[in-house]
C-alpha cells in the first residue's frame, strides 16, 4: 500500500511540475517620472514603478484561469505615466510576447513607442484628412 | 463619388479646418492629463489690452493684431490674436502702408495657456510634456510681450520685436489674471 502511495506522490508531483510557468515583469526607465497601474493582457504588473525599478515578476502558470490569458501571447502594456502629481494614461504601440516557459522583462524607456486612444483619435482623423 | 458622399466630405473637411484656428496644433493634449489634485485649480489665463502706436503717438488701426506671442518666467506661453474690432471709418492718415488713427484704439487679447508641442510619440515625449507644463503657483510673475504681427493695408505682414514686460499677480484659488495695458511703439 505504502508503495502506491509513494508511486501516487511522485506522478502527482511529476504532473505539477509540468506545467509550465512564465515570468514577466516591467522596468522604469524614464527618468524623473514614475509608471503607475501597469498591466499586461488584463494582468496587474505593479501599481507603482519608480524611475529605474524593476517591478516584482508575475508568475504565469500555463494554464492560468484567473487572468484569462492563454500563453503564448502579445498584448501591449498599459500604464500611467505620473510627473508632478499629474497623469495621462498610455498604452504602448507594440504587443511585448510572452511564450511558454518565458522570462521576460519589458521596459519603458523614453523612446518607447506609445498613444493615448483619446489623442489617438483625434490626430487620426485629421491625418485622414490631410491625406485625401 | 456620390454628392451625398461629397457633401458629409465637404462638412468634416470644414469642420476639421474651423476647428484648427491658427493653433498648429497647440495645447490640445491637455485634454488626457488629469491634473494632480493638489492643484487642481491652476493658474491658466491671463488678458491685457494692447495699443500700438507710432513716433508722433497716433494709433495702429487694423480690425485685428494677428499675432501676439507671450513668454512667462522665460517659457512660451503662447501665441495669440487679439479680439477683432470694427475700426471702420478710424483712419486719419497712412503712413508706409499702415493706417493710424488719432483717436486711441485698443485690442483685447485674452491668453489661455497653450503649450506648444508636436505630435506625441513616445514616452519620452509625454514625460517632457507633463513637464514643460507651466504651473503657476500664487505670487509674482513677468509676462514678456516678444513679437506683434498685423498686416499693413497691402495684407503684408508688419512684424515687431518689442521685448516689452509686463508683471502681474496670480492671487491664490484664482485661475486668470488681467495685466493691465500695453503699449507698443513702431520705430
Amino acid at each position: 500500500m505504502k508503495k502506491y502511495i509513494s508511486i501516487l506522490c511522485v506522478v502527482v508531483f511529476v504532473l505539477t511540475s509540468c506545467e509550465k510557468e512564465s515570468e514577466i515583469r516591467v522596468q522604469n526607465m524614464l527618468p524623473k517620472a514614475i509608471i503607475k497601474n501597469v498591466e499586461w493582457g488584463g494582468i496587474p504588473i505593479s501599481s507603482q514603478i519608480l524611475p529605474g525599478q524593476t517591478s516584482e515578476a508575475i508568475t504565469i502558470y500555463e494554464n492560468e484561469s484567473y487572468y484569462d490569458i492563454k500563453l503564448p501571447a502579445s498584448k501591449p502594456v498599459k500604464f500611467y505615466i505620473s510627473l508632478n502629481g499629474d497623469l495621462v494614461y498610455v498604452q504602448t504601440k507594440a504587443s511585448f510576447r510572452l511564450n511558454e516557459d518565458d522570462d521576460r522583462t519589458i521596459v519603458i524607456a523614453d523612446t518607447t513607442q506609445v498613444f493615448n486612444p483619446l489623442l489617438e483619435k483625434s490626430s487620426s482623423l485629421k491625418n485622414l484628412l490631410k491625406n485625401e | 463619388m456620390n454628392n451625398k458622399n461629397l457633401f458629409l466630405s465637404c462638412l468634416l473637411l470644414f469642420l476639421i479646418v474651423s476647428g484648427c484656428g491658427n493653433s498648429n496644433d497647440i495645447g490640445q493634449f491637455d485634454s488626457a492629463v488629469i491634473e494632480s489634485s493638489t492643484n487642481q485649480n491652476k493658474f491658466k489665463q491671463i488678458t491685457f489690452t494692447l495699443d500700438v502706436v507710432n513716433n508722433q503717438n497716433e494709433y495702429l488701426n487694423t480690425s485685428q493684431i494677428d499675432s501676439v506671442r507671450l513668454k512667462v518666467n522665460g517659457k512660451s506661453w503662447g501665441v495669440f490674436s487679439s479680439e477683432s474690432i470694427d475700426t471702420t471709418g478710424n483712419t486719419s492718415k497712412i503712413d508706409g502702408d499702415i493706417k493710424f488713427s488719432y483717436s486711441k484704439i485698443s485690442y483685447l487679447v485674452i491668453a489661455p495657456y497653450l503649450l506648444s508641442t508636436d505630435e506625441l510619440q513616445t514616452a519620452g515625449d509625454f514625460v517632457r510634456y507633463l513637464g514643460n507644463r507651466i504651473v503657476l503657483t500664487p505670487g509674482d510673475y513677468i509676462c514678456e510681450v516678444s513679437d506683434v504681427k498685423f498686416r499693413n493695408s497691402k495684407n503684408e505682414w508688419i512684424w515687431l520685436k518689442p521685448h516689452i514686460y509686463q508683471n502681474f499677480t496670480v492671487v491664490e484659488n484664482t485661475t486668470s489674471s488681467y495685466l493691465g495695458h500695453i503699449s507698443i511703439t513702431i520705430k
